[in-house]
């Protein structure tokens, strides 16, 4: 009797706030989303991919400067990449128009043979140069594209070189509305004050991490929160990827145009904003 | 000293030496459960070999892997790129992607005798369930990608096949899409589509499954091929393992039925199943001893060892016969059986103690070619011959002792009154010796001129696909998927730039923990040094232009028959080009580091495997790049021709040079590597490994037959037969054209063992006779008796007791019948026909009697010591060796 009245007791203590956390849920993954793509209206940073090959210890770097602009906040978004590393891809560059409901407009340059190849943008979750990292995982994964749940709360502690940092986080489920080759479910733990994935594991069909996310380094640039260090890992594949960020040419609000994402600059680079 | 005490102690402890056989058998027996196989030809060679180095390294740095293919065949060459046939081979790919590796199934048999063996830990690792291919590796139509560019003219790497088609067009679209993709091609499908590849990578140290793999995929492939389709299975891997679980069955068919065949002939020669059931168990007890041994020591059994058994029976049984025979003839002359049993042992012990010797001494040479599984046959057999000679001194007397009285009257009364035709064939060939010696002098000349020019032309050459029978599933596969896709005999060369000296190996790649060093090279991520102009590498525009001229070289050679030996070969340079063919519209070559690089880049961005299929040909630092060949042909010869055309080939086009910042100049390296050369490289150190092994224990039986016989003359008669026998059968086989493979190349050593036998057995019985007799032809019409008659009832015993080898399915197995029926024919008529030609005619140098000892009345101590030093030493002194 005693424990039928506790039971009851909890169902309705707990029943409401079920539908709120369903609701909130969303709204985590919503605010997570626009604080780590939409930062500002625009941004450039140099960035360092090290793409680490099964067992390497010496990683292949690519170096290049990344220019953004956002057009609607968690909608389209305009990329410009220049590609500095390795020396005999320099002054390549890739030009990418964001779409939430479309593909995406991709066009790469390539110097040696001065000719502009479109690139199909359909498959957002192809490997992004090469890299551990989708085109999906670089430009953002639409929060609309998945039906998200807060599992609970927990505490996630990063080992970083010197310290270790410890972050609250949203412990969130999110399982794609329409059903993917891939991605059967995303698990990714987000911190309650800064709205930034602290880890995202990648869960296939077959129930097994295939990817991990995990941000390094969070410092707060020209006022935003910004992850300098990003590692992804495919455990399956013995491989990884890491993004760092120059924390000197990384900025926002630099007030770069729209027009400068067009065809024309990927065979004259905006080098103003390049530098 | 040695003999009296084996021979007392047989006597005296019969029963004793019975039991301790048994448990001694049952020790050993004991090991066969834990008997593991290893047919992989790369573990034949020592690990250190240079050959093996670059190969492990190649298969790491560019991960890549051994391959077996499957291959499904439209009998009537219709295309099976149709809706229905890519429906059923996405059908059939889905499941062999879905193939895991299976434990042993447990049974109560294994388990007992696991439980008393310290084999535990070995099982546990067993048991696991492992993946036997790269599934992510595995090639098929629908497994690989394809760059295209869609309707709107956009650059799309896609799955060439993600779901089978649904309409006609489709599929031929398909056949259409390979026949254009230079890294496709030839691989997935023939040209006209009426094969169709499924390329498995291996996992490492998973080749010996591949006989399992196989068996899975047939399986599958059954399940939905229709009427007029075959399904194949070709690749190095799958011929070795196939082989070694074939060897197994066969071993078990075939070595109980010479088995049988030899009882048989052993009881029509002596009557009496009881006495000849003895030479059966001590062969099989010395099969089983050296085999236990051999497993207990730790070794795997790999092509070769799985021969011992067949090699140590007809050893085993012809000391047992020699016994048996001398028994058989003068059981009923002493008044005891001990008394009979020790003089016919006394008798036999100093020849039967040379022919083991020498035995030992051919096989043990092996060990002088430093190949390891030659090594351990050579001394597993040495030291199963060791045990046969053992077991003929102590369990043959020991038995002998045992049987019931009866057998044995019954068995010395059958001698006596039986004139049989063993003895008229013995007589023959006394006769033909004493009337026409010089003839048959002047025919082993010939004979012997005649094999000398036959081993000029001996063809060198061995393919493991040949081992199996024209005929044989694998060597239709073989014929078929080589006749409509690029090969299946797989080959790399690799390229290789060494960084200057003054440059540290800073681009290993070597492996440690990812996260410890983690932060460790991100530190100068963003530093400005790294500005200098790059090293030259593989990337550089005349090293890609000059492999581009490599491949189409390799692809324009023909061998001797005019055919074309590489089939297909993929590189860098195929990615490249489809790159620009594909995203440029420039099917050519890039010619400068940049456009390569930018290429490269332009590949690996669109990649769905982040480019995984171009680092399998460049490393990521691009020092190194690999090239796939594939031969369309596994014979050794047609990759060493390939090697010696393209070493002409690179003498008139030298690979380029490039100048490092220090000035260092540097050229292209270029190597061979891959299971088909690897191959090669084996068989080169076979043939030469045996070659001096054999020399060199013919060397060291030559010396042994002069210690002997007291005289350099005889020992030098004593080998006649054998030098004879060998030169014959290998003569003989460089005029039939039968390749020198592994098999024939072992056999030498089994040649040199046996057929010095006889010779000894004859030349120590014909001069302890003569010493006794003083009379040439009594002596001869003695040893016809006694000697030549257990001589030839070896020859006929063994070579017609190994003949149902005749019809083993494996090559080698037939290969050994035959060398068995060769030797003992060859080596048992020139014994007992040349030899006494020889002696006839020479007989008034080579036999000068005796003239101070007269043996008949030593007493026992004496007459030992002189059966150490037969005749007297002056024959040596008194003649020139001719």
């Amino acid at each position: 009797m005693k424990t039928l009245l506790s039971l009851l007791l909890t169902l309705l203590l707990f029943a409401p706030s079920i539908t709120t956390a369903a609701e909130s849920a969303d709204e985590i993954m919503k605010k997570a989303h626009l604080k780590s793509y939409y930062v500002g209206d625009d941004g450039r940073s140099i960035m360092a991919m090290l793409v680490y090959a099964k067992g390497a210890s010496k990683p292949l770097q690519k170096t290049f400067t990344i220019l953004k602009r956002d057009l609607e906040e968690g909608g389209r978004q305009k990329f410009f990449i220049y590609f500095q590393k390795p020396a005999d891809i320099k002054k390549t560059t890739f030009l990418v128009h964001k779409y939430v409901d479309q593909d995406d407009y991709r066009r790469l340059y390539i110097p040696a043979s001065d000719k502009v190849i479109p690139i199909a943008g359909s498959r957002k979750q192809d490997p992004f140069m090469g890299s551990d990292y989708s085109y999906e995982d670089i430009s953002g994964r639409h929060f609309s594209k998945d039906q998200h749940s807060i599992v609970g709360e927990e505490t996630i502690t990063i080992q970083e070189k010197k310290k270790s940092v410890t972050y609250q986080t949203y412990a969130m489920e999110s399982v794609p509305k329409e059903k993917e080759d891939k991605i059967a479910k995303i698990k990714s733990w987000i911190d309650k004050t800064t709205y930034t994935p602290i880890q995202v594991e990648f869960i296939n069909h077959d129930g097994k991490v295939y990817k991990r996310y995990r941000s390094y380094k969070i410092q707060t640039i020209d006022g935003f929160p910004t992850i300098m260090r990003r590692v992804m890992e495919s455990p399956l594949e013995g491989t990884r990827t890491v993004i760092l960020l120059h924390p000197k040419k990384t900025n926002y609000n630099l007030g770069i145009p729209e027009d400068i994402f067009v065809d024309r600059s990927l065979r004259n680079p905006p080098m103003k904003y390049l530098k | 000293m040695i003999q009296r005490f084996l021979i007392d102690f047989a006597i005296k402890h019969a029963k004793l030496v019975m039991v301790l056989s048994g448990l001694i058998t049952l020790f050993f027996l004991a090991a066969f459960p834990s008997l593991t196989t290893d047919t992989d030809p790369v573990k034949m060679l020592p690990q250190d070999n240079p050959a093996i180095v670059l190969y492990n390294q190649m298969k790491k740095e560019f991960d890549v892997h051994d391959m077996v293919v499957l291959g499904i065949n439209k009998r009537d060459g219709s295309s099976l790129f149709t809706v229905d046939g890519l429906t059923r081979i996405h059908k059939i790919t889905q499941e062999i992607l879905e193939i895991k590796d299976h434990p042993p199934e447990p049974s109560w048999m294994l388990d007992l005798l696991h439980s008393v063996q310290f084999l535990k830990e070995q099982d546990k690792e067993r048991n696991e369930i492992k993946d036997i291919m790269v599934t992510d590796d595995v090639m098929s139509i629908s497994t690989v990608d394809d760059i295209v560019r869609n309707a709107a003219g956009e650059l799309k790497v896609a799955p060439l096949m993600q779901t089978p088609p649904r309409k006609e067009a489709e599929a031929r679209q398909i056949l259409t899409a390979i026949n254009e993709n230079p890294i496709l091609q030839g691989k997935l499908a023939s040209a006209d589509g009426s094969l169709v590849g499924i390329f498995m990578p291996l996992q490492e140290g998973m080749k010996d499954r591949s006989y399992f793999l196989g068996e899975e995929v047939k399986r599958i492939a059954a399940k939905y091929l229709v009427d007029g389709e075959d399904y194949y299975l070709a690749g190095l891997p799958i011929a070795e393992n196939t082989f070694g679980n074939e060897m197994f069955v066969q071993m078990g068919v075939y070595a109980p039925a010479a088995g049988l065949v030899i009882f048989l002939l052993l009881f029509y020669f002596f009557r009496s199943i009881k006495l000849i059931i003895a030479p059966m168990l001590l062969a099989m007890m010395a099969v089983i001893w050296a085999m236990g041994a051999l497993i207990y020591s730790g070794n795997t059994i790999h092509i070769m060892s799985s021969m011992i058994p067949i090699f140590l029976m007809p050893i085993a049984v012809l000391d047992c016969i020699h016994i048996i025979s001398k028994l058989h003839q003068s059981y009923h002359k002493y008044d005891t059986r001990e008394e009979a049993v020790r003089a016919v042992m006394k008798e036999l012990f100093n020849p039967m103690l040379y022919t083991t010797i020498t035995t030992i001494v051919g096989f043990v040479s092996l060990t002088s070619t430093g190949i390891p599984p030659v090594m351990v046959f050579g001394i597993t057999v040495g030291f199963g011959v060791f045990l046969a000679w053992l077991l003929s001194m102590v369990f043959l007397p020991a038995y002998t002792m045992l049987m019931d009285e009866e057998a044995l009257q019954k068995f010395g009364q059958a001698a006596s009154d039986k004139k049989s035709w063993i003895m008229n064939m013995t007589v023959g060939f006394k006769n033909i010796a004493a009337k026409v010696p010089v003839f048959v002098i002047a025919t082993a000349t010939v004979l012997l001129v005649l094999s000398v020019v036959g081993i000029q032309k001996i063809i060198v050459n061995d393919n493991p696909v040949r081992w199996f029978k024209e005929g044989h599933v694998l060597r239709q596969a073989d014929q078929v998927m080589n006749d409509k896709l690029a090969g299946t005999y797989m080959a790399n060369l690799v390229f290789e730039l060494p960084l200057p000296a003054d440059m540290n190996t800073n681009f290993s790649t070597t492996v440690s923990d990812p996260e410890a060093d983690a932060f460790g090279d991100e530190e100068d991520a963003f530093s400005e040094e790294a500005e200098q102009a790059p090293l030259p590498d593989m990337k550089n525009g005349e090293i890609v232009q000059y492999m581009g001229k490599i491949q189409q070289y390799l692809l324009s050679v023909k061998n001797q028959e005019g055919q074309v030996i590489v089939g297909g070969v993929t590189s860098l340079v195929d990615i490249l080009q489809k790159v620009g063919k594909t995203a440029l519209d420039d099917p050519t070559l890039p010619d400068n580091r940049e456009q390569v690089a930018q290429y490269m880049f332009l590949f690996e961005s669109g990649d769905l495997k982040k480019g995984k299929d171009m680092w399998k040909f460049i490393t990521r630092d691009g020092r190194k790049a690999q090239m796939w060949v594939q031969l369309k042909n596994g014979d050794n010869n047609q990759i060493n021709y390939l090697n010696v055309r393209l070493n002409e080939f690179m003498r008139t086009n030298q690979p380029p040079t490039v100048t490092y910042p220090n000035g260092e100049n540097v050229q292209l390296q270029i190597q061979w590597s891959g299971l088909t050369y690897i191959n090669s490289v084996w068989q080169d150190e076979m043939v030469n490994g045996m070659r001096s092994a054999l020399i060199g224990s013919f060397g060291i039986v030559f010396l042994m037959m002069v210690f002997l016989f007291r005289s350099l003359v005889w020992g030098a008669l004593a080998m006649l037969p054998l030098s004879l026998t060998i030169l014959a059968i290998y003569g003989f086989i460089g005029y039939i054209g039968k390749y020198y493979d592994m098999p024939i190349a072992v056999l030498s050593s089994l040649t040199l063992g046996l057929s010095v036998d006889f010779s000894i057995h004859y030349i120590e019985s014909l001069r302890a006779t003569y010493r006794k007799l003083k009379n040439f032809q009594e002596t001869y019409e003695e040893i016809s008796n006694e000697t030549a008659k257990a001589i030839w009832q070896n020859v006929l015993v063994i070579s017609i007791g190994f003949m149902p080898l005749f019809f083993a399915g494996l090559v080698p197995y037939v290969t050994v019948g035959s060398f068995f029926f060769a030797i003992m024919l060859v080596s048992g008529v020139s014994t007992l026909v040349l030899l006494p030609s020889i002696v006839t005619v020479g007989k008034r140098w080579l036999l000068k009697a005796p003239q101070q000892k007269q043996p008949g009345n030593l007493s026992k101590e004496e007459e030992n010591e002189s059966d150490m030093a037969p005749t007297v030493q002056k024959v040596q002194v008194a003649t020139e060796p001719t």
